[in-house]
């Protein structure tokens, strides 16, 4: 800037208009601002960009828009007409006016609705209720399930079909709400309290069918966004179709695009269930199979030393033993992998039958100290001591009257 | 084993102890007593997936109260 006679400046008129454009360009609520008036002075210029003034009672100002933004318009504007602008403002410099530079526009009415539900998913957002942290997973295996949706429609009916196919056991409570009109988003809310208390809900579906964006509306509440919140169970949004998002959904601890798809992610599939258990019951079977085996191959090493050939030791009739409690058991294993789920259902009773415990019929014992400390060792007990017996039925209290030197380690 | 453990409780349970007889060497008693739990745990978890029995009820306000009432979609 020029200086000019004593403490004056004197400026350009292009430097006045780009001081002015520099604030206001700098101004953070003026590069992006929603406003709301009636069309007129409208041209669509042949270049595709739209010109027009924004006006009402008291006031108005200059607005642009231009082609690719204009591209996108879902309507088309015509003076008179009440709209809500968004974009933002700046100087025009070389006529030295302020414009709007409209980025998008819609019909007042659909557009209050639009920049409601805008302005209530950003400052919820911002107050953290939408986090990914405070999402909660949902339980494999539901007691019951709880839906807050109309009694009536094709909502209610789909997510019961889905979720009998899916686990015909299943067990439903359903909270009947409003879901649309005057009252339906207090009425929502109330079903989700309500179902809150039932102590065996653990985990509750909201919902409804789809409509038009009037018709979701009572999704986009924010008493019902914090209601969700609130559930001390995890919420499932399912609103309308695929494509409809509402603040609801955002709050949800999980979307689902549908009623229907909202039953196939909370009901679990019971064959699936099932096969999880039956892979787990496999290996637990083929992991005491292989237990017994590592015992028996050592047992089997110290039996073949020359010093223990003696047929009347007691280690044969334990190789015995242990080779026929193996044999079962690798049929058992082996039957196992070939049975169907059927089959397996009896597995676990013959398993039980199988287990080591099983031993004790056949004349083993255990013995433990008085402290109920297993003896695996001459040396743990002194003569004198007193053990306890543990036979296939009841227990004998015994005293040690001498320490042998016998081949004892191999009955562990 | 508790009769209350839920579903998900009951299998990761189980998981830890099918992978703690896989893994470990473990002497008799022990391993046998994890066996045994294994085998209550798979009977518990199939019991649970038979036990329920389908029921679909709606809750309906009675003087204030919640009350449960049979449901059938028209």
């Amino acid at each position: 800037m020029r200086e000019g006679g004593g403490d004056r400046q004197l400026l350009t008129v292009l430097e006045l208009t780009r001081y002015v454009k520099r604030m206001l360009d700098d101004d953070r609520l003026l590069q992006s601002v929603w406003v709301q008036g009636e069309i007129s002075n409208f041209k669509w210029h042949h270049s595709g960009h739209i010109y027009f003034t924004l006006k009402d009672e008291y006031s108005q100002v200059k607005a642009v828009m231009f082609r690719s933004y204009a591209n996108r318009l879902r309507f088309r504007p015509e003076n008179g007409m009440q709209v809500i602008v968004q974009g933002n403002v700046t100087v025009y410099e070389r006529d030295g006016v302020y414009q709007l530079y409209a980025a998008a526009m819609e019909p007042a009415g659909l557009g209050a609705l639009h920049l409601e539900f805008e302005q209530l998913k950003r400052r919820l957002a911002a107050e953290g209720l939408f986090d990914e942290a405070l999402k909660r997973p949902l339980p494999r295996l539901p007691r019951v399930v709880g839906l807050v949706t109309a009694p009536t429609g094709a909502a209610i009916r789909d997510m019961i079909t889905v979720s009998r196919r899916r686990f015909p056991g299943v067990r439903l409570i359903l909270a009947p709400a409003l879901v649309q009109g005057p009252g339906a988003a207090e009425s929502l809310v109330r079903g989700l309290r309500l179902l809150s208390r039932v102590p065996e809900v653990d985990v509750i579906i909201i919902g409804r069918g789809g409509g038009s964006l009037e018709d979701l509306w009572a999704f986009n509440d924010e008493g019902l966004a914090r209601a969700i919140r609130a559930c001390p169970v995890p919420v499932v949004s399912a609103v309308g179709h695929e494509t409809d998002f509402t603040i609801a959904d955002f709050a949800a601890d999980l979307r689902a695009p549908t009623p229907s798809a909202a039953a196939e992610l909370v009901v679990p599939s019971r064959s699936e269930l099932q096969g999880v258990v039956d892979g787990l019951r496999i290996r637990l079977a083929t992991a005491a199979r292989r237990a017994v085996e590592r015992k028996r191959v050592r047992l089997r090493s110290l039996a073949e030393r020359p010093v223990l050939q003696r047929p009347q030791g007691r280690l044969l009739q334990d190789r015995q033993r242990l080779d026929d409690l193996a044999r079962r058991l690798e049929y058992v294993g082996g039957s196992l992998l070939a049975a169907r789920r059927r089959e397996l259902g009896a597995l676990a009773g013959r398993l039980e039958a199988l287990s080591p415990l099983a031993v004790l019929a056949r004349g083993y014992a255990i013995a433990r100290t008085m402290e109920g400390q297993v003896v695996k060792e001459a040396a743990q007990v002194q003569p004198g001591d007193r053990i306890n017996l543990l036979l296939h039925k009841g227990s004998l209290r015994c005293q040690v009257e001498e320490i042998g030197e016998d081949v004892g380690e191999a009955t562990e | 084993m508790s009769e209350n453990l839920s579903f998900e409780e009951a299998i990761r349970r189980l998981e830890q102890v099918v992978k703690e007889l896989e893994t470990g060497d473990l002497p008799l008693e022990q391993g046998l007593a994890l066996f045994q739990e294994g085998v209550a745990l798979t009977r518990h978890c199939t019991a649970l997936l038979d036990g329920a029995e389908a029921r679909i009820e709606q809750l309906l306000e009675r003087d204030g109260d919640a009350v449960t009432a049979p449901f059938e979609p028209d």
